[in-house]
C-alpha cells in the first residue's frame, strides 16, 4: 500500500510493482521438475519398469516425434479450438442468464429452480442426446464444454450480483438510477472479482469436458491422442498428451487470471508480504 | 426549504419509527438532529432523502412533495459508501449523471479541492483513510450542488482530530455553497459546535423532544461558557420523563421550543 503523505503533489499514486514475477515462476517450477529429475534417475537406475511408466525424458521424445510428424500442432490446436467455442458459447449463456437471474426477481423465480435442476444431470449424459441431435462431428463437442462451462459461470455471476452490497446499491437510488444504470454502473462491477473466479472456474471445466467430448470419437485432438495411445499401447502418447493439457490448461487459465487482475486492480485484497 | 408536516413512519415489521413530526427549516440553515440510537433519527433524514415514504403527513423539500430521491439533495451516509472500483474523481463524478465530460470534470475537480484532496483525484478508495473516505462522500454529495445536503451520522467512526478537521471542511462548503445542513448525529458536542439550531428526538417511536436555537457565533462556541448550559438542555430534554404519561403529554401538544439567544 502506497503511504500518502499529506502534501503528496502527484496526481497518481503508484503502486509498488508487483514483485518479482520472474523469481515466481521460478519458485513454482521447483516442484514438477524436481520431480521429473527424480523419476528420470530411477528409470534410469532401473527402479520403474519404463515400459509402463515411460521416464520425461522419452515422453519428451514421442512430442517431438509428434512434432517432426507435423501432427502435434494440428492435434493441438483441434482442440484448442473446441475448447475455445465451447467456452465462449458457455460464458455467454452463463453471462447472460446469470445477470438475469441476478438482477431481475422474476427471472429468478422463473429460471432458476430449472437451471438448479438441470445442473444436477451429470454433463455427459448430455453425450448421446446431443451425438443424435447433432451428428458426431465439431457441434456436439463444442455443445458438451459449453455445458460444463455454464453452470460454473451462471451460479457464480448470480450469486455475486445477490450478494452486492446493499449499501452501494442505495447510492444508486439517490442518484435515480434505472436498472440499466444500476447494472452496468454498481451491479457488474461489483460483482465482477467473484465473476471472473466463476470464469477461471468454467474455463477448467471446459478443458475437463474437451477430453469427455474427443472420447466421443474424434480424430483429431488431444483427447484423440490418449485413446490412440491406449490401443496402441504406448503409455509415452498417453503421458505426452496429458502433459499438454496440464500446460494449456495453465497457461489459458494464466491468460485468463491476468486479464481478470487488470481489471479488478481497484480490489482492496490480502496482499501477503514478500517474504 | 425542507418542511415536514405530522409525519409518522411505521416499518412493514410493526415498527414505529417516529410519530407526530412537525418541522420546518429554512434555507441555509444548518440543523443537527441528535437522539439516543434508535429514536430514529436517520429514519427522519431517510424521509428527506426520499429512500423511504411517510406512512402519514407530508414530507416536501423545497415546496414540492418528495415521493423518491431527488436532485435537490445530496447524501452523505455513516459509511463513505465510494465505488472501490473507481477512482476518488470517478466516484465523485457518479453524482453528475449525464453531463457533458468536459462540464462534468470541472466541476468534479472543484468539488475534490474543497474538500482538500485535490492531489487524490486519482488514487483508489482502498488508498484513502476514513477521513479521506469521507471527504470523496461528501465531494460526491455535493458535486451537483444540491439545494439541501443530508448528513447521517458522518463523522462518528472517525478520531476526534479527523472529525474536527472534517467539521472545518463542512462550514467551509457552507459559506461556499449555502447548502441548507441537516445533520443527523449522537454527538451533542458536535451538534452544538456546527448547528445552528438542535432538534432533540426522543421516545420511540421518536417524537422532537426539544428544538434549540444555537446563536452563539460558531468561533466563540469552544470557550462560551453558555455552550454548558445548552449541553445540560440537549441533556435534559434526552432523558426520558419520568412520568411517561405527563411526558407524552407534552410531546403530543408540540414540540417545545426554548431559544436561548446568547450575545458575546
Amino acid at each position: 500500500m502506497a503511504s500518502l503523505a499529506p502534501d503528496a503533489t502527484a496526481t497518481e499514486i503508484r503502486e509498488p510493482r508487483a514483485p518479482g514475477a520472474l523469481g515466481a515462476v521460478a519458485v513454482g517450477l521447483i516442484l514438477p521438475v524436481g520431480l521429473a529429475l527424480g523419476w528420470e534417475v530411477l528409470a534410469a537406475l532401473g527402479l520403474v519398469s519404463t515400459r509402463l511408466l515411460p521416464p520425461p525424458s522419452q515422453i519428451l521424445k514421442t512430442l517431438g516425434d509428434l512434432a517432426a510428424r507435423g501432427v502435434l500442432l494440428d492435434h493441438v490446436l483441434a482442440t484448442l479450438w473446441r475448447v475455445w467455442w465451447g467456452f465462449l458459447l458457455g460464458a455467454a449463456a452463463g453471462t447472460a442468464l446469470g445477470a438475469a437471474t441476478g438482477v431481475w426477481p422474476l427471472a429468478r423465480r422463473l429460471l432458476d429452480p430449472t437451471i438448479q435442476a438441470l445442473r444436477s444431470i451429470p454433463s455427459i449424459a448430455w453425450v448421446p442426446l446431443f451425438i443424435l441431435w447433432f451428428g458426431i462431428f465439431e457441434t456436439p463437442k463444442v455443445l458438451l464444454i459449453a455445458v460444463g462451462v455454464f453452470f460454473p459461470v451462471y451460479l457464480t455471476l448470480a450469486g455475486a450480483i445477490a450478494s452486492v452490497d446493499r449499501k452501494l446499491v442505495e447510492v444508486g437510488r439517490i442518484y435515480r438510477f434505472g436498472t440499466w444504470d444500476l447494472v452496468r454502473r454498481i451491479l457488474l462491477p461489483a460483482a465482477l472479482p467473484t465473476y471472473i473466479t466463476g470464469l477461471r472456474g468454467g474455463l477448467g471445466l471446459g478443458w475437463m469436458f474437451v477430453v469427455a467430448a474427443e472420447f466421443m470419437g474424434a480424430s483429431k485432438g488431444l483427447g484423440y491422442l490418449l485413446v490412440d495411445g491406449q490401443m496402441t499401447g504406448r503409455p509415452a502418447t498417453i503421458l505426452a498428451s496429458i502433459l499438454l493439457f496440464a500446460v494449456l490448461g495453465k497457461l489459458s487459465d494464466l491468460a485468463l487470471a491476468a486479464l481478470g487482475a487488470r481489471l479488478v486492480r481497484w480490489q482492496d485484497g490480502f496482499r501477503p508480504e514478500r517474504a | 426549504m425542507l418542511s415536514l408536516e405530522g409525519v409518522a413512519k411505521r416499518y412493514p415489521n410493526g415498527l414505529d419509527a417516529l410519530a407526530g413530526i412537525d418541522l420546518a427549516i429554512e434555507p441555509g440553515a444548518v440543523v443537527a438532529v441528535v437522539g439516543a440510537s434508535g429514536c430514529g433519527k436517520s429514519t427522519l433524514l431517510r424521509l428527506i432523502a426520499g429512500l423511504e415514504r411517510a406512512t402519514s403527513g407530508t414530507v416536501s423539500v423545497a415546496g414540492h412533495p418528495v415521493d423518491g430521491p431527488g436532485e435537490d439533495v445530496g447524501v452523505v451516509f455513516q459509511e463513505p459508501r465510494l465505488m472501490p472500483w473507481l477512482t476518488v474523481e470517478a466516484n465523485v463524478r457518479f453524482g453528475l449523471g449525464r453531463l457533458p465530460g468536459a462540464e462534468a470534470a470541472r466541476l468534479a475537480a472543484e468539488a475534490i479541492a474543497r474538500v482538500g484532496l485535490a492531489g487524490f483525484a486519482r488514487a483508489w478508495p482502498r488508498q484513502l483513510s476514513g477521513g479521506m473516505a469521507q471527504r470523496v462522500a461528501i465531494a460526491r454529495a455535493l458535486v451537483a450542488r444540491p439545494k439541501v445536503l443530508l448528513l447521517d451520522e458522518p463523522f462518528s467512526a472517525l478520531d476526534t482530530f479527523t472529525r474536527r478537521d472534517l467539521h472545518r471542511h463542512l462550514l467551509e462548503i457552507r459559506d461556499w455553497l449555502q447548502p441548507t445542513l441537516v445533520l443527523v448525529t449522537h454527538d451533542i458536542d458536535e451538534a452544538l459546535a456546527l448547528a445552528d439550531r438542535v432538534v432533540v428526538l426522543a421516545g420511540r417511536p421518536g417524537r422532537i423532544a426539544a428544538d434549540i436555537a444555537v446563536t452563539l457565533p460558531r468561533a466563540a462556541r469552544a470557550k462560551a461558557p453558555e455552550l454548558l448550559r445548552l449541553r445540560e438542555t440537549v441533556l435534559s430534554s434526552l432523558a426520558p420523563p419520568r412520568d411517561a404519561s405527563a411526558g407524552r403529554g407534552a410531546d403530543s401538544s408540540g414540540a417545545r421550543v426554548s431559544a436561548i439567544p446568547v450575545t458575546v
